[in-house]
């Protein structure tokens, strides 16, 4: 292993900013799929649903997922960048 | 009456051996740095546990293989099986694992405690062990004088170690000497009378010990020098296999059934273990001389010969005793029924659960699950409702539109029965455990106090609430009727909500979950004021009824905010601070009602 090799393994080793914004990038990942998921199943629900309170709540919670989905991809966008 | 003679006998009893025998002193003396040499060990082992090894044994026993080989590893590196079924005990009991996964461990542990034969008989013996003993009660005493706990932690396993290797150095010596003014081995009974007879002393002696591991040294240093047969030794092992159901016997009795039911597998499995080897004795020494002569053993080598014997019936306990596993584990739910605990008293705070601070956390927790189901029933009923009508899709307002009268309940002695007895109980066992609490358990207990506060405050607003709602019930101003029970459903209906997000369980994501949540409360609390400020502006109530309802409104408010806070610790974050990436994603109050406007618009 060169010198230079070796350095930058340590530098990158002891680059803590990195680690800590990388685990909050996967974090972030998982968090959105789950809510992508759960948006979808919500919807298709609703779709099944009779008009009333019922439909109403479940499609109040697909637009709040939704909007936690379009934060988090921001969020998401954020931790990646250098 | 027996508890009280037997340690005064003890005291007589070995005072005698001293006076009678130096010798004896010196064994008598090593067995006993032994056992505090294992009291240090289980003290250093206790300090990385406190989370670590609670998290590990939580993920990696629920399957039984993995359950086994837990068991196995756990007292292998721990060198005692007694803190493995203390622990395992203690899980049991705050319901972190099931019973099968607890006999799988026992019977793992079983298996590991067998490795102590082989350590004193492999190396004990064969080393002038005392040379290892004094630099390691050195280093570990000098680290127990350190702040850091891990530092101390070490210590405290070196020191554990150092005092095992002394322990068995003046058992080696004590041993040597006796048999120059005492041969023992003259008292070698041969035959199935002496292992019977020795099993039995086996027994005794680890029960009087509570340790199988010092009996089992003690048993490898005299066969060592010849003050025991062979025979007998093994008959030796075989009681102390039994003996050691003790320590777990004695555990549960502060555990609940579940507690019990585990000391009864492990006393059940040991059993039928001693039991095997006594009736196949001459089959397991015949084996022990053959796997013996494969792995290169002396003949003449009886203490590495026992180790091969320890180990080799307690696999064939295990072999035997493993595909019934199921069965074992439902007739133990049939000998040990679940205690009836009335409703108003504690279910899960007993002394097994605080023996660590993972088990008194969710002991805690699930006692907190009790105090939420009894103030569903109180808050319900000071509604003026059933608890079954809450919970289910019953049209609450037609239910309220239809009484004019609300049934009777006396909500005092409600509080006083059902919750305030649960809520001592908690907060006066988490006060009890004397923990250094790691930080995430710390936050759990802080999230568990605020939400049994949080269910407090909200009953004892709703007892103000209840006198206006009663007269308002049987009102013949019918804005002012309307008005409160609008009230008193819009609180129920939280109730119902806040419900909903407990059953959807774990797998639901908590962002979603506390969005949705203050989205909720929003909708109710706007619901309500938005209703107060019609009826008011409309003039249709004196003054005296607005000022009421203003301040019954402050009310709701009140029991809205602490139902919703206290929905968020239990159910959503776990009683536990969310991650940052889970912050990040939190809608906030502006965009929260930007959601709402928007949402209002499409409509």
């Amino acid at each position: 292993m060169t010198e230079k090799t070796l350095l930058d393994r340590l530098g990158s080793y002891l680059d803590l900013s990195a680690k800590h914004r990388k685990k909050k990038a996967d974090e972030l990942e998982k968090i959105i799929g789950k809510l992508k998921k759960k948006e979808k199943a919500l919807l298709a629900e609703a779709k099944k649903t009779d008009k009333g309170k019922k439909r109403d709540m479940l499609e109040k919670r697909a637009e709040i997922l939704h909007a936690q989905r379009k934060k988090g991809l921001k969020a998401l966008k954020k931790a990646r960048q250098k | 009456m027996l508890r009280k003679i037997f340690l005064p006998s003890i005291f007589i009893i070995l005072a005698w051996g001293f006076w009678v025998s130096p010798d004896f002193k010196t064994i008598a003396a090593g067995v006993s740095i032994f056992l505090f040499g294992m009291l240090s060990l289980e003290e250093g082992f206790q300090t990385f546990a406190g989370g670590t090894l609670e998290r590990i044994l939580k993920r990696t026993t629920d399957k039984t293989w993995k359950a086994l080989s837990f068991g196995v590893i756990s007292t292998t590196l721990m060198q005692s099986s007694s803190l493995v079924s203390v622990i395992t005990i203690s899980f049991i009991s705050s319901g972190l694992i099931t019973l099968a996964s607890g006999v799988g461990i026992i019977f793992g542990a079983n298996i590991g405690t067998t490795t102590g034969a082989w350590l004193v008989a492999g190396f004990g013996l064969k080393v002038k062990i005392s040379a290892y003993a004094m630099p390691m009660l050195v280093f570990g005493v000098l680290l127990l004088f350190q702040k850091s706990r891990n530092l101390k932690g070490i210590g405290y396993i070196l020191v554990g170690l150092g005092f095992l290797f002394l322990g068995i150095h003046y058992m080696k010596e004590g041993f040597d000497t006796f048999k120059d003014s005492f041969d023992l081995a003259r008292f070698a009974v041969a035959g199935y009378p002496g292992l019977f007879l020795f099993a039995g002393i086996g027994i005794a002696a680890t029960v009087v010990m509570q340790s199988s591991h010092a009996t089992l040294v003690l048993t490898i240093t005299a066969l060592a020098v010849g003050q025991i047969t062979y025979e007998n030794a093994l008959a030796l092992a075989i009681g102390a296999n039994v003996g050691t159901t003790i320590t777990a016997i004695i555990g549960s009795m502060s555990a609940n059934e579940q507690g019990k039911r585990l000391a009864a597998a492990h006393l059940i499995f040991n059993m039928i273990t001693g039991l095997i080897a006594i009736l196949f004795i001459h089959q397991l020494m015949a084996a022990v001389e053959w796997i013996s002569a494969r792995v290169g053993i002396a003949s003449d080598d009886h203490t590495l010969k026992l180790a091969v014997f320890h180990t080799l019936f307690n696999m064939i306990g295990v072999l035997v005793m493993l595909p019934w596993i199921d069965r074992l584990v439902n007739m133990l739910q049939g000998m040990f029924a679940p205690k009836v605990v009335l409703s108003g008293q504690p279910k899960y705070l007993d002394d097994a659960a605080m023996e660590f601070p993972d088990t008194a956390l969710e002991a805690a927790r699930q006692e907190t699950m009790r105090v939420w189901s009894h103030t569903i029933d109180v808050l319900s009923q000071a509604f003026g409702f059933t608890r079954e009508q809450v919970l289910s899709d019953t049209d609450l307002a037609a239910v309220a539109q239809s009484q004019h009268k609300l049934p009777d309940f006396d909500i005092d002695k409600a509080y006083e029965t059902e919750i305030k007895p649960l809520y001592s109980a908690i907060i006066s066992f988490i006060g009890r455990s004397g923990f250094s609490w790691e930080k995430m358990q710390s936050e759990g207990i802080h999230w568990l106090r605020e939400a049994n506060q949080g269910m407090v405050d909200a009953i004892k607003a709703s007892k103000h609430l209840r006198k206006n709602l009663e007269k308002a019930a049987g009102s013949t101003n019918e804005e002012q009727r309307m008005l409160y029970n609008n009230m008193r459903v819009q609180l129920s209906l939280l109730v119902r909500e806040l419900e909903e997000i407990r059953l959807e369980g774990k797998d639901e994501s908590p962002v979603l979950s506390l969005d949705h949540l203050r989205l909720v409360m929003k909708d109710h609390c706007e619901d309500l004021n938005a209703s107060i400020a019609m009826h008011m502006s409309e003039g249709k109530m004196p003054g005296e009824m607005t000022i009421s309802l203003l301040n019954d409104s402050n009310y709701a408010q009140e029991i809205f905010n602490k139902l919703v806070d206290t929905g968020e610790t239990l159910f959503v974050r776990h009683n536990r601070t969310l991650s940052e990436a889970e912050q990040d994603v939190l809608l906030t109050e502006a965009e929260l009602d930007e959601l709402e406007t928007a949402s209002a618009r499409s409509e």
